[in-house]
Formats: structure tokens, sequence, C-alpha cells
């Protein structure tokens, strides 16, 4: 496997001594002792990321924090190119305004598998539309984690679920949308392993909360965590339906825990990990 | 150069750099790279690496060396090894982890990696820029809108828990 060729500074991959210039003082490496073996790398001034192929800078970037990466993609158009392509996960700020930007930040960074979207309490968030063009330009999506993106409803997640198979991770809080958007993730994501709710608002509307199936998720789910649920009791047919359920937990949900505490307690299968606090 | 104890019953293999230079070295030493273990598998014992000079080739059959003699109770020795490894100048690092993927050593290519970006992380594009030699080829106007970009669509920070 050879060197990937780099774009814009790969006209200096090859080093020439004639091309020499003053070494800028202002370098932090210091100045080697010289030995018998000529080394270029210390002999001109170029891009010495340029001698490095792209898999490696990609390697380096995935040891940053995600400023430290927004500052290496202002460095130069190659180092922008990598880091795009090799960056894995995206928080992103999901007001409403968002829509505009999808196309060319999911064109910037086209390898995203897992992918945050919030948005804050004051503000509109993103909706069904662009909920709807990131899951066709994030087919690959392993994780997803939505906050506080109000007005993504059923058919938004649904959309999404049809268009995200492999997710993996799944984690709302204070969303908006309820039992149907669920219960579709949970019908479309085969590989489905953890789900986190918090504050979920569409399941505590009207008086007979829709039940939560286990659909075809029932046979990956490994981890449920439920927070501050009014209406949680209706993830019940899921939590039993999941077979290979190895954790449960139930931070802060109203209502009647105990009939569902006690079929799960008979059932006793994979669960080793059952957290409860303070249920009401 | 390196390594010239003959060792009957071992095998060994010929290593030649860039610049030339051959190296003997053990089999068992050699095969922690990826590219010289499927060279040994189709036969070879005489590995030319064109992409590797000397100077670097030196330092890494060092490391191989070391990390082929892991025991459980020399476990310091090498993170010490390791660490004098690394505490080199940027341009002896690019060197090592352009050859270190050349090679693919992963263990190797992970420190290598990791060393360089604690040593940018903090720093602005400009002070990046400068350590690695590179001109900007933005023009102001790009630039500028790649700062907005940045700034306008992602949070600060990622937050790594997703609870």
């Amino acid at each position: 496997m050879g060197q990937s060729a780099s774009t814009a500074a790969g006209a200096q991959n090859h080093i020439h001594l004639s091309k020499t210039e003053p070494r800028s003082t202002s370098v932090t490496s210091p100045m080697k002792e010289s030995d018998d073996v000529i080394d270029m790398f210390e002999v001109g001034q170029f891009d010495y990321s340029s001698t490095i192929p792209d898999e490696c800078l990609a390697c380096i970037f995935q040891s940053l924090s995600s400023g430290d990466r927004k500052r290496c993609s202002l460095v130069c158009r190659r180092w922008f190119r990598i880091e795009g392509q090799s960056r894995h996960r995206l928080s992103l700020n999901a007001q409403s305004d968002l829509v505009s930007l999808i196309p060319s930040i999911f064109s910037r960074f086209d390898s995203v598998t897992k992918l945050a979207l919030k948005c804050d309490r004051r503000s509109t968030s993103i909706g069904d539309d662009a909920l709807l063009i990131i899951s066709l330009r994030c087919r690959n999506l392993t994780r997803l984690k939505l906050r506080t993106c109000r007005e993504i409803t059923d058919a938004g997640i649904e959309a999404f679920a049809k268009n995200c198979k492999g997710l993996k991770k799944l984690s709302c809080g204070s969303c908006s949308f309820g039992a149907k958007g669920m219960n579709a993730v949970l019908d479309n994501c085969l590989f489905l392993e953890e789900l986190s709710v918090k504050r979920l608002r569409g399941i505590t509307d009207g008086a007979a909360a829709e039940p939560i199936g286990s659909g075809i998720a029932a046979a990956s789910l490994r981890v449920i965590c439920l927070k501050e649920l009014y209406n949680g009791q209706c993830f019940g047919p899921l939590i039993i339906g999941s077979k290979n359920l190895r954790t449960l937990k139930l931070f802060r949900c109203s209502g009647d825990w105990d009939r569902l505490l006690e079929v799960i307690a008979d059932q006793a299968g994979e669960l080793i990990e059952v957290h409860l606090e303070r249920l009401q | 150069m390196a390594s010239t104890t003959e060792t009957k019953q071992k095998k060994m293999l010929i290593l030649k750099s860039a610049d030339n230079d051959e190296f003997e070295i053990e089999e068992s030493v050699g095969v922690q790279s990826e590219t010289i273990k499927n060279l040994v598998e189709d036969g070879f014992t005489f590995v030319p690496l064109p992409n590797v000079y000397t100077k670097a080739l030196i330092k890494i059959i060092d490391y191989l060396k070391k990390h082929a003699n892991k025991t459980d109770s020399n476990d310091e020795e090498i993170k010490t090894f390791d660490k004098d490894f690394v505490n080199t100048t940027f341009d002896d690092l690019f060197e090592l982890v352009s050859a270190a993927n050349y090679l693919h050593i992963s263990c190797l290519m992970n420190m290598l990696c990791q060393t360089i970006a604690d040593r940018i992380k903090d720093k602005s594009p400009e002070a990046v820029r400068k350590i690695f030699h590179i001109n900007c080829d933005y023009t102001p106007e790009e630039e500028a809108k790649i700062r907005k970009a940045n700034a306008q669509a992602f949070e600060g920070q990622f937050d790594e828990s997703l609870d």
C-alpha cells in the first residue's frame, strides 16, 4: 500500500535539497545534531504533513477533540478534506435554521456514524424535513442522540427509522414525538442495542397511551434506560418482549411499576442489572 | 549496522532501507509488522522497504526488538522505552509515522499519532501551520466561510456520553 496522493500539498511530496529555505526560528522542535545519515526532513522548509499519508493524518485527528479538529480544518484544504472525511462523531446545534446547512455539512462530513442533534429550550428546533434529509445522507448512522428537538414528530422519526435501519443506539431527551415514532424505530432498526428515553412528551398526551411494543429490535436490545417519564408503563410490552435485555434502568418514572417488575422477575432471562431510582 | 548477532537456530530476515542499508533481524521480531509478516508468509527472507529510510528503520527495529521481548515483568521498562521513543522532534515523528503506516505496525502507529495529536491540541490553526510549515492555501474568504460554518453548526465539544 502506498501513500495516498495529497491534493493541495502534493506538489511538495518530493523533497529536493535545492529547495532549501531558511528555517523559521519559531519552530518548536529543536534542531538536532547532524549525523551521517542525510535527514531530508531537516533540510528544507516544507509541509511536513504532506509526507505522511491521508490515513495517518486521519489517525492523528481521531485523537483530537472536536474543538481541535475544527481548528485543524482551518489549517489548509488538505486537512479540511481529511478531517471531514474522517469525522465519525458529529454534534450539531439543531435549531431550525440548520436545515439549510445540512447539504454542505454532510458533504463535508460524509462518514458520520454517530450524530447528536441538540437544541436549546428557547429555540425552535429542526423538524421532520431536516431529520429526513439527514437520514438520507447518513444511512450508516449507528448512534443518534436527540435533545430538545421538539418539532420532530412521529412522522419524522418513522422516516428516519426506515432510512437508518443500522441504528444501534438511540437516545432522546425532551422530545415531543410519541409511541408511534418509537414503535417505528423498534420495527425498523433490527440491530438496536440501546435505548435511552428521557422526558418524552408524546407518550403523555391523550388518555389511553399507545403501548410501545418490542418490534424486531426485541432480539437485539440489551439496554433500556427510562428517565422522568410520566407514562413510562407504555414501554412495558417492549421491556417484557426484549428477551436479551441485560440492563434495565428506571429513574424517576411515575406510576405503578410493580406488576411489570413482577413479570420481569418471573421471566428471569438475560437481565443482569436492574437499576431503580426514585420511582413514585 | 543494527543487529549482526548470528543465531543459527533462529530464522533471520534482511531488511533493506530506502537508502540501501541492510539490517539483519530475527523473523520473530520482524513479523510484528504486518507488511513484513505477509512477505515472510510468501517465503521472502530479503525484504526491501523502499518507503522507509535508514534513520527511521533503525529506530523502528529498536522498537520491534523491545516489544518482541515483552513479558509480564518488563511492562514498566517498555513504557519508559516508549516514552523516550516519542520524545523527539516533529520531523522525526512524521518520518516514523509514515514508516509505521507503511509497515503496518498498529501499536506503534497509534502511539505516534497520539503523540502528535497531544502536541498539536489547543493550538491555533496559525500555530499548527507554523509547526508543520504548511502554507495556507485558503483565500481569506474561504477561511472566513469555514470559520463561520464551524461556529454556526457545531458545538464546541462533542459530548461523548449518550445518556
